[in-house]
């Protein structure tokens, strides 16, 4: 089957072509500072999205079927080409001056993006691990740009070494499944396992592979028992690479658990929806409980990442099409709301980090305050908002799988975040000003163009639910 | 039979190197017993028919990354690791963790028979395993083959933008200053 499907990756070969060419421009451009980078980046983002739209509806298996691309893979990939957008508008104004390597920094975003492009259309397990390696790898470079901060060093150095070894720990899950079903096709797996292994006592290493595999990618998900990095990760590495990091690595993270666990090791999925469950209730409790005490914005959100990582395993837990279907809408919802969320982070840096620092923020900037309000209500979970409606989702699928008590367990732990994401609107909007207001040196026309883009999506996902998610419902054919 | 042997004695080489990897304090010892790992691994892949291979885990691993390995212990000029300090904390916890997957492992491991004898993709009788590597590298692995440049592209940005020496833009300005006040005296 040598189907050389070149229209099924032209969208990722339209983002390397645009990554060379920006990693080119910085070295034979006799003006290199001048570029709009990010002009480019956008137009190379909605290139792959037009692509992308021409692909879309079609199933296609590529490349000697290293490669399946279909309906749900292609909504992924929208996604993760969306944040690429907003990331590229929140990026420009403020990395100016602290970052040398412009076009660097645009090409590895783009690159990051293909590698889970790569992984929303995986077939096989190695294009997997590749697709993993591509986004992981740039990311942790990304994470050290501020060459002159330490805590960007710190973040760089911490998730490199971890995120290495959780790659390490899935390469041998990978080899364990390899040894029990002698392929790394995910059709193939399926079927050498009712083959080889159905029914007997057999199966124990193969689902010490899958464990494995699950490991490492609970440690990409940050769930709890492999969450250590995420804190000093997110807070020390630059804003908008943060903002990044907490959607795009995430969206793409889930969607690799969605597929893999789903089409490839559906077989064993069933083995750990008990751990799962333990880990989900572990997950967001933990994350809710200890973002009550921080008193930086960025480590608060990095916490609130975790707790949401938590709800939308859910999601998984309840393994039903709502439940699953729930977790794609949640993550729309997810990202968007980080990404506007820390785009104002972005706007106010220049102001500190803590949350005196942003007092009286709400009155001096109006604009940035409503946002931060409808930022901060999705991240709650208050109607009309999309998080809102992503966490009715995830808790209705739950509901039909009959998890009742983990529903109410979430429940509660969305009460306790009321807590620590209201604190920020009180500060913003009832602390005095600490100094007078004037203009931020940040603010762009490009900043508050994805302030507005999010925002828009936030309120439209909270207030026109059923469109996006009877999408996903359709698409959701990944079932167990 | 005899082969099965050999592979059981490479493998224990493997571990008690591995082992001494890790425990001996100066850090040429541990280059040294991890240059002994591979070449173990090396003579397990030539039991294994996979000739290739080991040339090419001998190649890369000792010739290449444990030279720099041991630069790099060399440029540091590092003599005695302290590691009981370093690692001291956690230690009871790792312990207790690792002798329970070393459990799981030997105990799945004993009460299980692999019913595979290959992997599903053919190999072909005539060819020797180097020319089956390339026939599988260029056919069906041909997009993780090109994938990979991208994945080695991105090695190569980050080396580079790292690595470079960058001076704060605060610090060119005060040397500036310096030197206007140095000229008028």
């Amino acid at each position: 089957m040598a189907n050389f499907d070149f229209l099924s990756i032209s969208p990722d070969l339209v983002l390397i072509a645009f990554a060379v060419l920006f990693l080119l421009m910085g070295s034979f451009s006799r003006t290199p500072g001048v570029h709009n980078y990010n002009m480019l980046s956008i137009s190379a983002f909605s290139l792959a999205i037009l692509f992308n739209l021409l692909l879309f509806g079609s199933k296609r298996f590529g490349f000697y079927d290293m490669m399946l691309y279909d309906e749900l893979a292609g909504i992924f990939r929208f996604i993760f080409y969306g944040i690429g957008i907003i990331v590229s508008l929140m990026s420009d104004p403020y990395i100016e001056g602290k970052i040398k390597h412009k076009g660097e920094y645009y090409a590895l975003i783009i690159l990051s993006i293909v590698g889970m492009s790569f992984i929303a259309t995986s077939y096989d397990l190695i294009m997997l691990v590749l697709g993993v390696e591509a986004m992981s790898l740039s990311v942790y470079i990304l994470a050290g740009m501020f060459k002159h901060d330490e805590a960007s060093a710190e973040a760089s150095i911490k998730y490199f070494l971890l995120g290495a070894f959780s790659t390490a720990i899935m390469l041998l899950g990978i080899a364990f499944v390899y040894g029990t079903v002698g392929t790394t096709n995910y059709s193939l797996i399926v079927q050498n396992y009712n083959k080889y292994l159905h029914g007997g006592i057999q199966t124990g290493i193969f689902l010490f592979g899958v464990a494995a595999i699950l490991a490492g990618v609970l440690f990409k998900i940050a769930a709890v028992p492999f969450h250590m990095w995420t804190p000093d990760v997110y807070e020390g590495a630059p804003t908008s690479v943060t903002a990044f990091m907490i959607s795009g690595v995430k969206a793409a993270s889930f969607f690799m658990l969605i597929r893999v666990f789903l089409i490839a090791l559906k077989v064993a999925v069933f083995n750990f929806v008990d751990i799962m469950v333990f880990i989900s209730i572990i997950t967001m409790t933990l994350g809710n409980i200890a973002a009550l005490t921080q008193r930086n914005i960025k480590r608060m959100l990095a916490y609130s990442s975790i707790a949401h990582a938590g709800y939308m395993l859910i999601g998984f837990v309840a393994l039903n099409k709502t439940g699953l279907a729930a977790i794609v809408f949640y993550l729309i919802a997810y990202a968007l709301m980080n990404l506007g969320a820390f785009a104002v982070l972005v706007l106010l840096e220049e102001k500190g980090k803590d949350l005196e620092h942003v007092s009286g923020c709400g009155f001096l900037y109006p604009f940035l305050g409503l946002m931060m309000t409808i930022f901060m209500f999705s991240m709650v979970g208050l109607p009309p908002t999309g998080g809102f409606m992503g966490k009715f989702y995830v808790f209705k699928g739950a509901l039909e799988a009959g998890y009742l008590w983990l529903v109410i367990i979430a429940v509660l732990n969305s009460a306790v975040s009321a807590y620590f994401y209201l604190r920020v609107l009180v500060y913003m909007f009832f602390e005095k000003p600490i100094d007078a207001g004037g203009a931020l040196r940040t603010s762009s026309a490009t900043v508050t163009t994805a302030l507005v883009l999010t925002s828009v999506g936030i309120l439209f996902l909270g207030i026109f639910p059923q469109f996006f998610f009877e999408i996903t419902t359709k698409y959701m054919t990944y079932l167990p | 039979m005899i082969q099965e042997y050999l592979g059981y004695a490479f493998s224990f080489l493997a571990v008690v190197l591995a082992i001494s990897t890790i425990i001996q304090k100066n850090p040429v010892y541990s280059a040294a017993s991890l240059i002994g790992v591979m070449l173990m691994l090396a003579c397990n892949y030539v039991l294994l028919n996979a000739e290739f291979i080991a040339a090419i885990q001998v190649i890369v691993y000792v010739g290449a990354i444990m030279v720099l390995f041991v630069f790099v212990i060399m440029l540091l000029n590092i003599e005695y690791a302290k590691r009981e300090k370093l690692y001291y904390r956690g230690r009871i916890f790792g312990v207790i963790i690792g002798v329970a997957l070393l459990l799981k492992l030997l105990i799945v491991g004993y009460s299980m028979a692999i019913k595979i004898q290959q992997g599903d993709l053919p190999v072909p009788k005539d060819l020797d395993s180097t020319k089956v590597v390339g026939k599988y590298l260029f056919s069906n692995y041909i997009l993780p083959f090109e994938v990979i440049s991208v994945v080695l592209l991105i090695g190569i940005i980050g080396a580079v933008v790292l690595g470079r020496k960058e001076r704060p833009n605060g610090e060119q300005k005060e040397e500036v200053v310096v030197k206007t006040i140095g000229s008028t005296h």
